[in-house]
């Protein structure tokens, strides 16, 4: 019956056509998301608090750090305008700098001058409070110590009090020559330059400039350093890319081939091929359609799901090479119960995964259950009537596959005593030596240069921590007040417990202009107005006339007062600048940066989202996050055995289920005490990999356990299954990349050891009387 | 009055090309001590001030780990400079132009020449059998705040001058320099204790 068997592949056409389409249609946006971060459930911040928390993290995603010494400053200069040419011809930066006015710290001091009795760092204004009398009594020592003095600047600040307020304004400045920032250490200049990395977000085409560039630079100028995110971010998707596109073709070179030698005749290759693509199609359609976008990360562990897919098209051609008499459709028939199990046990299991609450993990459970069906769809659909006529007979190599089928469960049995002591013993010493790891670190390995340089500049450069504070108020009051708050917590952290070592708040550096007056009027009365003042003058041999005009000039000052955005404006300083947020109808926020951390939970304990404070640490967060999702997916692994469990009991009774879960389970265990062995860190990834052997197991498990009389081809199948993605994922464990190492390695021995197990535990121990009775 | 002014501008010609000397010298010159103990005068004469303030005490300079300075006439108050942090009598403080400005002047009390030449130009000469070293800012930003720094000695630094862009300057001269090989237990305690 012709028109029967030609419909499959026509429903097959329409499923590749609607899947085509449904891809066509969502990949016209932008579909491709690469920030790790948006694979984790959301921070609970207010909605403008996150923004300004991102815009935090892009200056640090987007930005590159330069540094290149020279004996003197003006050789610095020199290079650094050479460097920044460089990089802007590169076309690869959206801005280069910075170019910093040399007046700007005059500037400022014109700028903020008027309002100096206003402004006074945070210690000062405590001792105001506290004991004026170590105000004189400071500017003293200051002025007979060894820093020296000079009248232009004691005469508008005889105190100190303006030095000291712009001092905490920069802790850290930078010399300038020519507009070129230059930091000193080791008895040379370095020039300093950033470069903001054009286009946020991920372009793949664009991160290998990158290095290149900074190859250049490094050849040009030995000694320079360089550092950013971009760059370990390059080095990354570098070695990802030539570590996919090499195990890509290798493993799809080693199917081709195996396809074309065992069944003679490319048909068979390319319909396997087509299943696989087929599945990543259907799975990409589905996940695009139900998330709007796919994350890389899906999309390449979605992508090593598929590669089980594979499986589906080898089951089938084996049974062909076996039974080539029988008639395709007849095949298809046999083989649909067992396949369908697979399937339905895989993909419940890869659904289980989809519970944990992490967006990304929803998506390659989708992506994997969807592409699983869609390769099996295209295996029942299309493949038999399309695989054209018999492959020649293999039945020299099917008799040996036979052969080992049956010896080797029989030489397990022989010494099973002594093989059962030494894997209790091996499995239970590699366990104990297994170790949880999370550090998302171990997610990349940049290269060791790049390591080098950024502990180098590191240590040249102060440099903030990477965690900070973001503060929310409904009123600019309330928000100023919250973030005092914190800022007092956290100098009673800094002088009792030594947490940290500093902090950056506004509210440190900028009061309401209610109490910009109150302090000047404060400074009236316990200094300038005070005996202890007058005192002070006389000391410095300066009678009445001086003292009046000090008092005057501070009563000049009264009225002045500086609102927060012409503050920001007169101090003109990018960093600072950036920490504020701004007011809008969802209330004001800003961010107070860390700086010296050293006990981050007592430091972290301070946050309150009831008071507006939202501890932010994006590296610790997804350390965490790896942490709990692992822990989630172990429990929800144990869920999809129990799934599959269930059906594999539904379908075959509980006895024979348990005896087939075997498989995988006992892979599983292997790999994991092997890993043990090997000394590697058992995380989330590894978590994963033991889903793909749960797949794999149950489908060795099953084919193990068919008729007896169709188990020889079974037995190849498995086998060249076994081959093909062993060889495809253990060339992953040779990754520079310590996780994806482990991700290879945990799947390169398990399917070797499922595909060991499988005889011994699927196999019925009698012979099947039944043949082709129950599925 | 002609006459004079040549007569003088003979003097001083005969005073600067007296001594030439180059910076090699003057470093093979000084004591190759980790630790500088000694007394000290420091005057400031500032144009607002009617008389020069004069303050004496004693100073103790011990290498990357600090400066103490220890005011005792016309009173008495301290300044410790620890790994960067300041102490005004015994209390956290800011320390003026930060930790770069420490380091030079740190440089300067110890005669430190390799790290006081990228910021400065320097000229080495003899006056008697003292060297001196007049010192000019190479940038733009120190050269604002500070239009040079004189020192010398037979040895050792043993004055200073800062002279500051508006005329005002200062001049510190140091007696009884000692270079001790350790730190007292007494020294010790004073380093270990900050506040």
């Amino acid at each position: 019956m012709p028109r029967r068997v030609s419909r499959g592949p026509l429903l097959w056409l329409l499923l590749v056509g609607l899947a085509a389409g449904a891809c066509a249609v969502k990949l016209q946006g932008a579909w491709l998301d690469s920030n790790l971060l948006s694979m984790l459930p959301q921070d609970q911040l207010p909605a403008n608090a996150r923004a300004l928390a991102e815009q935090h993290q892009d200056r640090f995603t987007d930005r590159t750090l330069w540094l290149v010494p020279a004996e003197n400053a003006a050789g610095a200069a020199a290079h650094g305008r050479a460097l920044r040419a460089m990089l802007k011809q590169s076309d690869l930066f959206s801005e280069v700098g910075p170019n910093l006015d040399p007046t700007r710290l005059q500037q400022r001091y014109q700028a903020l001058r008027p309002y100096r009795f206003q402004l006074l760092a945070p210690r000062d204004r405590q001792r105001l409070e506290n004991d004026p009398q170590a105000l004189i009594d400071n500017a003293l020592a200051r002025v007979f110590g060894p820093f020296g003095l000079s009248g232009d600047q004691w005469r508008d600040d005889p105190l100190f009090l303006f030095e000291h307020y712009l001092q905490a304004l920069a802790p850290f400045t930078l010399e300038l020559e020519d507009g070129i920032p230059l930091a000193t250490a080791d008895g040379r200049y370095w020039a300093l330059t950033t470069a903001t990395v054009r286009a946020g977000g991920f372009a793949l085409d664009r991160q290998s400039p990158l290095l290149s560039v900074s190859n250049d630079v490094q050849q040009r100028w030995p000694d320079s350093l360089v550092t950013g995110a971009p760059l370990y971010t390059a080095a990354g998707a570098d070695s990802a890319r030539r570590e996919m596109s090499t195990v890509g073709l290798f493993s799809l070179a080693a199917v081709a081939t195996l396809f074309l030698v065992l069944f003679g005749g490319p048909r068979p290759m390319l319909l396997a091929l087509a299943s696989v693509a087929t599945g990543l199609l259907c799975g990409l359609a589905a996940t695009l359609w139900v998330f709007g976008q796919i994350h890389l990360l899906g999309l390449v562990f979605g992508a090593g799901l598929i590669g089980v897919a594979v499986d589906y098209g080898i089951h089938f051609f084996c049974q062909r090479l076996d039974q080539p008499g029988v008639a395709p459709r007849t095949l298809r028939r046999h083989l649909a119960a067992p396949l369908a199990l697979a399937l339905i046990s895989s993909v419940l299991g890869y659904l289980a995964m989809g519970l944990a609450a992490f967006p990304g993990l929803r998506q390659v459970a989708v992506f994997s259950a969807v592409g699983l069906s869609g390769a099996w769809l295209t295996v029942m659909l299309a493949v038999p009537a399309l695989s054209g006529r018999a492959p020649p007979p293999r039945q020299r190599l099917l008799a040996r596959v036979g052969r080992w089928r049956r010896q080797w469960p029989a030489w397990c049995r022989h010494h099973r005593p002594v093989l059962l002591l030494a894997a209790a013993a091996l499995l239970a010493t590699g366990l104990w030596r297994l170790t949880p790891d999370d550090d998302v670190r171990h997610y990349q390995s940049p290269p060791a240069w790049l390591e080098a340089q950024g502990e180098r500049i590191q240590a040249l450069l102060p440099r903030g921590d990477s965690r900070y504070f973001i503060v929310h108020g409904e009123t600019p009051a309330q928000w100023w007040q919250r973030e005092r708050d914190l800022a007092g917590e956290l100098d009673a952290l800094i002088s009792e417990h030594g947490a940290l070592d500093s902090y950056r708040a506004i509210s440190a550096l900028w009061q309401p202009e209610g109490q910009q007056q109150a302090l000047r009027q404060t400074l009236g009365e316990r200094l300038y107005h005070h005996p202890r003042f007058a005192d002070y003058l006389q000391q410095l041999g300066l009678g009445e006339a001086a003292l009046a005009r000090q008092q005057q000039a501070l009563e000049d000052a009264a009225g002045n007062s500086l609102s927060l955005d012409g503050w920001l404006a007169a101090v003109n300083d990018d960093s600072l600048r950036g920490q504020w947020g701004g007011c809008d109808r969802n209330g004001c926020t800003s961010l107070v940066q860390l700086a010296g951390l050293r006990d981050r939970d007592t430091v972290a304990g301070l946050a309150a989202a009831g008071r507006g404070r939202y501890f932010i640490d994006r590296a610790g967060a997804v350390s965490g996050m790896l942490a709990t999702l692992r822990e989630h997916l172990a429990w929800l692994l144990l869920g999809a055995y129990l799934l599959s469990g269930l059906v594999l009991a539904l379908a075959r009774g509980p006895a024979r289920a348990l005896r087939l879960l075997g498989v995988p389970a006992l892979a599983s265990v292997v790999a994991l005490a092997a890993l043990g062995w090997l000394q590697g860190g058992f995380g989330l990834i590894t978590v994963l990999a033991l889903y793909l052997l749960l797949g794999i197991g149950i489908d060795y498990a099953i084919f193990f356990s068919q008729p007896e009389k169709r188990r020889d081809a079974a037995a190849l199948a498995v086998l060249l299954s076994a081959a093909t993605t062993s060889l495809s994922f253990g060339l992953l464990s040779l990754s520079a990349t310590r996780l994806v190492a482990d991700f290879g390695l945990t799947l390169l021995l398990g399917i070797a050891a499922a595909a060991l197990i499988a005889p011994l535990l699927a196999a019925p121990p009698q012979p099947d009387t039944q043949p082709g009775a129950r599925p | 009055m002609k006459a004079l002014i040549a007569c003088l501008l003979l003097l001083a010609g005969t005073v600067v090309s007296a001594g030439e000397l180059t910076l090699e010298q003057v470093a093979e010159r000084l004591p190759d001590a980790p630790i500088l103990r000694a007394d000290f005068r420091q005057q400031q004469h500032l144009a607002l001030l009617p008389k020069p303030l004069t303050a004496t005490g004693d100073l103790l300079l011990a290498g990357e780990r600090g400066l103490l300075w220890r005011v005792r006439t016309p009173f008495e108050s301290e300044i410790k400079l620890i790994d960067g942090t300041l102490y005004s009598n015994g209390q956290a403080d800011t320390l003026p132009g930060g930790e770069a400005f420490a380091r030079r002047l740190m440089a300067v009390l110890s005669g430190d020449i390799e790290a006081l030449k990228p910021h400065f130009r320097i000229q080495a000469r003899e006056e008697g059998d003292q060297w001196r070293l007049d010192l000019t800012p190479r940038n733009d930003t120190l050269a604002r705040v500070l239009a040079g720094i004189r020192l010398g000695g037979e040895q050792g630094p043993e004055f200073f001058r800062l002279d500051y862009p508006n005329g005002d300057y200062s001049v510190t001269r140091l007696s009884n320099i000692e270079y001790p090989d350790t730190l007292s237990d007494a020294e010790e305690r004073r380093f270990a204790a900050p506040r």
